[in-house]
């Protein structure tokens, strides 16, 4: 069997031992463990990583994770908070038209910030990552050039 | 010595081997953020499938006191392995022995799984970790590096080649991602240059640290060497396996398609509301391309670098498809120099490996400027009409908004043998934007006016009626299909499977004279 | 059971309710020969009871004030459906004496006791009064609405149970346990009752606990006859609703008994009475009983009885409701064995019962002898949440109680229910309970001995771990990329022609 980390309920748990699996109906998730003295019905239901296993009428969530989802899943969670404060520089020259944040506004990745009219177009500058908008340097009607200084991001 | 002896012998050598540079410079490679060299390669490939060859190569210097102090393996692990089930070659390079460094043996090893890929017509997946040139080996290290990019130059085109950036790669050794395919930097703990900050501060006097001259964002965002930034080694190897799920295995292998797909996340309706009435206002091309793809299945190329156009890798119906995209949101969308490096070297990458094109335009010409035009715009967009003209894989086509100009013949226009180029509704074909138009061929007439602005006013709303629509490049069948929006899915999939086995050669040729 | 050939009490009959009752009185249609005609609303229109009927009625929008208890489109499904009767189940409109008035009136015949008991007994307050008059105990407490001041309910003695007078059912009901809180209490209880029952009249009855609730069931026809088809011992509950039910009660001994019957024929004796009926009484542990209500309905209980008398119940209402009298077998009907009820719900007993919503997928009931199994939905099933959560009864009958008790081991050993928590694994723990299996279980039991259940045990958590990783193993691999075959001598021909 490959070697899966399991949680059950949040808390790392060993598959017991002994007892072969069976499906009894895998279409509404019927299945039974076959041990050394007797049967258990029960019924399981999920995929990949996430289930859930109603054992004596009680609904268990249970993760399996391949070693591999699990060094993903760890690396995501380091990487996410470590990010420094970061300014959001203009990338082209032109005129700010629009600010859609203000300090403290907390931002999602992508979500627009402001607005800049160059090339005769309105430019929407986004948030690189999630964070919170801790300074607005410029306010509507300012020209800036590329490079410059529009918002820093927590 | 008994058999059972050498049967011994032959598992402490292993064990030896798996070891690399001993636990204690492991310890400070795991210090340093960075996992080992074979810890990598079980992430990048499917479990239990990687097969080592030349794990007992060690170098044969002798100076410098080299002769007391080998390691098996000589700093890098090569071999095969598979992802996905599928074939590949790999080299990882080993930072606790010698710090990674390159030596004659270590560069024959890389070598020869090189050759071997070649020869199997499998991809190459490179993991640089190096401080350089094994220095105590002088010139014959120099020799192992060309021979490594002399390998890389003659598998381009042939195998997909793919660099991941774990650590340094400086100097020399630069060239080899550099030639290859795709190139993923790790944020945070690799770096790239060819002439590092201590030297370059005597030579310029610059004060630069690593990251600041070399660091992963820098290629990511600045010099558009690297490809993609990952936020840590997982992320990197997980990266590369999708990559090379969208990749044949070589270039006589067809794209890969997938049996399984959902539908696209962003639904015809959405589309057909996206374009905004105000020709100011920008949209996210994400979300056309999220109209068009299988759900979940975009992912974005250079997505750091000259934003104003997206490229990228995605899945239609299962396909493989390269996509190449404006971006209104930024810079308006134009083609500048660094938009058409990017695109350009895309396009030619799908087509080196068979993998249909989707155009997404919504271009309002090229940027104007004297800096543009002093660093050769001429030159640099010239390359994406070569790339779009030469490139013979299937190329579908959709004006979602701007066509202006040159840049209408550039992105893979019907002229330039665009096989199926469908236009919105919202598309204006034109040589420049109406505003501009007008107050050219019209100039004296509004000069004469009584009311020339108002005169002006008349002649753009005119004007707009009649040119800045589809139908007459329609009429003239440039335009093979205007469609609504919410129809595009559906008609780049018909269309890709129509041009699955599109037969279209160029004249035989040495290769062509594309301008760099 | 008709065994002779005469014609059905009537055509056509429609069930004016959802559900497994729904299913139960179609069940008993088909048995008489009756058309079953069923009513739905939005939310059920390919619910059990729609496909079981002969055909269904849409009766309006899923809330349940604008279509199952909705009078007009109620008599007005009957109409166009020509349905001569008209069924109520319980809940609903079971009890409404202007519904059951508004059937006659229509012409049709309402299957239940009269339009004036439903009113007299409907009111708790005055049924109290009636039982009182008749002679039969009560529980302490007054039988006239409670004014404000709280020397009515400190005379009775502090903890009171506010009480309302149209409630019923252990609805509208509010404990106090300070003088200090009362006026507050009343005010809120006021306040709410006016609102669910329409009707802000509040009484007091003494809290007595620990109690036993024990019930009687009643059957009587036009013509005077009547019958007490034994008790049902209903002390498991949560938040005064019923979770089990058994019969005989294990806290009843033959004198007690009697008196229950007594007293359960002198109320029904107050009204002008005839078909179904169960009359309430709470036990203390001093063996005292006192009358608490008599509920002029099928209750969801009722098959309990019916095991244990072979009867069937629905069908006898049937048939009394279309004139017919209880012959000597039924007046006589001996009481064989031991049979309990539990109640699945989609409720998770770990979380104080909670209502759980969502979809039933895998539905596995329990069969073979001794059980019986009266259930509202099937297989995959969406679990509409505007209506009661439960999804069915399971019943066992045995030749005494340990068998019966075993026998329903068995039974929820059997039950698989999957998509949704339901209090499946109350009811297994419970069969195992020392206080239940001894019989000298009170209401108290699930506060005090079940509490919010025990944490899964070690082998439970090494068995889940177990099985979803052998799901996980033995599912086929996510569609990997089809290392592409290409079929095509012209594909094939296009890619090397292609290098120079």
């Amino acid at each position: 069997m490959t070697d899966y980390e399991i949680r059950v309920d949040g808390e790392p748990a060993d598959p017991a031992d002994g007892w072969r699996f069976e499906w009894t109906d895998e279409r509404v998730g019927l299945a039974r463990l076959v041990g050394p003295d007797g049967t258990r019905p029960l019924v399981v239901e999920g995929a990949g990583r996430d289930w859930v296993v109603t054992i004596g009428g009680r609904r268990i969530p249970v993760s399996v994770r391949t070693w591999r989802e699990r060094v993903l899943a760890e690396a995501e969670s380091a990487t996410r908070g470590h990010a420094g404060p970061i300014d959001v520089k203009a990338t082209l020259p032109g005129l700010v038209v629009a600010v859609a944040v203000s300090p403290g506004d907390d931002v999602e990745e992508g979500a627009p910030l402001l607005t800049i009219e160059a090339m005769k177009m309105q430019n929407e500058v986004r948030a690189p990552r999630a964070g919170r908008i801790t300074e607005v340097v410029v306010a509507a009607g300012q020209t800036v050039s590329t490079g410059a200084a529009l918002l820093r991001l927590a | 010595m008994s058999t059972a002896d050498k049967l011994e012998r032959l598992t402490a050598m292993r064990d030896e081997a798996r070891q690399g540079g001993g636990p204690k410079r492991l310890e400070q490679q795991h210090a340093r953020g960075k996992l080992s060299a074979r810890e990598r390669l079980d992430l990048l490939l499917d479990e239990e499938s990687f097969t080592e060859i030349d794990a007992f190569v060690t170098h044969r210097a002798s100076e410098f006191g080299l002769d007391e102090e080998r390691y098996l393996g000589d700093g890098v692990v090569t071999g095969f392995g598979r992802i996905d089930g599928r074939l590949v070659f790999v080299y990882s390079q080993d930072f606790t022995v010698f710090g990674g460094s390159l030596s004659e043996a270590h560069a024959e090893k890389i070598c020869k799984v090189m050759d071997l890929a070649v020869e199997n017509g499998a991809p190459i997946i490179g993991l640089s970790d190096s401080g350089g040139a094994r220095i105590q080996e002088g010139v014959v290290s120099l020799g192992g590096y060309a021979d490594i990019f002399l390998r890389n130059t003659i598998a381009s085109g042939v195998v997909p080649q793919l660099s991941l950036v774990m650590g340094p790669c400086a100097g020399g050794a630069v060239y080899s991602p550099a030639i290859t395919d795709l190139v993923v930097m790790v944020e945070g703990t690799s770096y790239m240059f060819v002439t590092g900050p201590n030297v370059v501060k005597t030579v310029t006097h610059e004060e630069i640290d690593f990251e600041g001259l070399g660091g992963a964002r820098v290629h990511n965002e600045t010099s558009g060497v690297a490809h993609f930034l990952a936020p840590g080694e997982p992320q990197a190897l997980e990266l590369a396996r999708t990559l090379i799920g969208y990749l044949p295995q070589n270039n006589v292998d067809a794209a890969p398609r997938r049996d399984e797909w959902s539908a696209p996340s962003v639904n015809g309706a959405a589309l057909d509301a996206l374009v905004p009435d105000s020709p100011k206002q920008s949209y996210d091309m994400h979300d056309v391309i999220g109209g068009i793809v299988d759900a979940d299945s975009f992912t974005e190329v250079h997505e750091h670098y000259a934003r104003n156009i997206v490229v990228g890798f995605g899945r239609i119906e299962g396909r493989s498809v390269g996509i190449v995209a404006q971006q209104p949101e930024v810079l308006a969308g134009v083609l500048d120099i660094d938009a058409s490096d990017k695109a350009a070297r895309f396009v030619r990458t799908c087509d080196c490996f068979n993998i249909p094109l989707v155009t997404l335009v919504d271009v309002p010409g090229f940027l104007p400027g004297v800096d543009q035009e002093h660093r050769g715009i001429i030159r640099h967009g010239a390359k994406l009409l070569y790339a779009y003209c030469e490139a013979t894989v299937p190329k579908v086509t959709i004006i979602t908004r701007k066509a202006y100009g040159g840049a209408y013949d550039v992105m893979s226009s019907k002229h330039v043998r665009g096989d199926m180029n469908f236009a919105w509704p919202t598309a204006e074909i034109a040589v420049m934007g109406v505003e501009g138009a007008v107050n050219i061929i019209f100039r004296d007439r509004i000069a004469a006016a009584d009311d020339p602005d108002a005169e002006r006013a008349r002649l753009v709303a005119e004007y707009e009626e009649r040119f800045a629509n589809p139908y007459i490049a329609a009429a003239r069948g440039y335009v093979d299909e205007v469609i609504l929006p919410s129809e595009t899915r559906d008609r780049v999939a018909n269309a890709l499977a129509m041009l699955e086995n599109k037969r279209q050669a160029l004249p035989p040729k040495k290769h062509g004279n594309i301008p760099l | 059971m008709r065994t002779d050939s005469a014609a059905p009490p009537f055509r056509r009959l429609l069930i004016a309710n959802r559900g497994e009752i729904a299913i139960r009185v179609i069940r008993a249609c088909r048995d008489l020969g009756i058309s079953p005609i069923a009513v739905h609303s939005d939310a059920d229109v390919d619910a059990l009871h729609v496909h079981a009927a002969d055909r269904s009625e849409r009766i309006g929008p899923p809330s349940a004030g604008e279509s199952y208890l909705s009078i007009p489109a109620v008599i007005d499904a009957a109409r166009r459906s020509g349905a001569e009767a008209i069924h109520p189940g319980y809940g609903f409109l079971s009890e409404n004496a202007a519904f059951a008035r508004a059937v006659e009136q229509a012409g049709l015949v309402f299957v239940g006791p009269p339009p004036s008991a439903l009113e007299s007994l409907g009111n708790k307050l005055a049924a109290r009064r009636s039982a009182a008059a008749a002679g039969v105990p009560i529980v302490p407490g007054t039988t006239v609405a409670l004014e404000d001041d709280t020397a009515e309910a400190e005379a009775i003695g502090f903890p009171v149970m506010l009480k309302a007078a149209a409630g019923g059912g252990g609805r509208g009901m509010r404990r106090v346990d300070r003088a200090g809180d009362l006026a507050e209490a009343l005010a809120a209880a006021r306040r709410e009752a006016a609102s669910a029952f329409g009707d802000g009249t509040i009484y007091v009855e003494k809290l007595v606990a620990p109690a036993r609730h024990v019930e009687v069931q009643l059957l009587g026809d036009r013509h005077g006859g009547l019958v007490v088809l034994g008790e049902r011992d209903c002390s498991v509950q949560r938040r005064n609703q019923k979770l089990v039910e058994e019969s005989p009660s294990p806290a009843v001994d033959a004198a007690i008994r009697e008196a229950l019957f007594d007293g359960a024929r002198r109320v029904a004796g107050t009204v002008d009475f005839h078909n179904a009926a169960t009359v309430e009484f709470l036990l203390d542990d001093a063996g005292s009983h006192f009358f608490l209500e008599m509920n002029t309905r099928l209750q969801v209980e009722h098959g309990v009885t019916e095991l244990v008398t072979g009867l069937d119940l629905v069908a006898w209402q049937i048939r009394v409701a279309a004139g017919e009298a209880l012959p000597a077998e039924v007046l006589a009907a001996p009481r064989v064995g031991h049979a309990i009820e539990v109640r699945l719900y989609a409720e998770d007993p770990f979380d104080a019962f909670r209502p759980t919503a969502g979809r039933v997928t895998a539905w596995r009931m329990p069969e073979g002898p001794g059980i019986r199994v009266d259930a509202g939905i099937s297989a995959e099933t969406d679990l509409p949440p505007e209506y009661d959560p439960l999804l069915a009864k399971v019943m066992v009958h045995a030749v005494d109680r340990a068998t019966a008790i075993h026998r329903l081991r068995r039974a929820l050993d059997e039950t698989v229910i999957g998509g949704v928590q339901t209090d499946a694994a109350f009811l297994r723990w419970l069969v195992d309970d020392e206080a239940f299996a001894g019989g000298h279980y009170d209401t108290s039991l699930i506060a005090e001995r079940w509490g919010s259940g025990p944490e899964p045990t070690a082998q439970e958590r090494g068995l889940a771990a177990f099985a979803a990783s052998a799901a996980r193993q033995a599912a086929p691999p996510p569609s990997a990329p089809v290392v592409s075959s290409s079929t095509s001598p012209w594909g094939d021909l296009a890619r090397r022609e292609s290098l120079r």
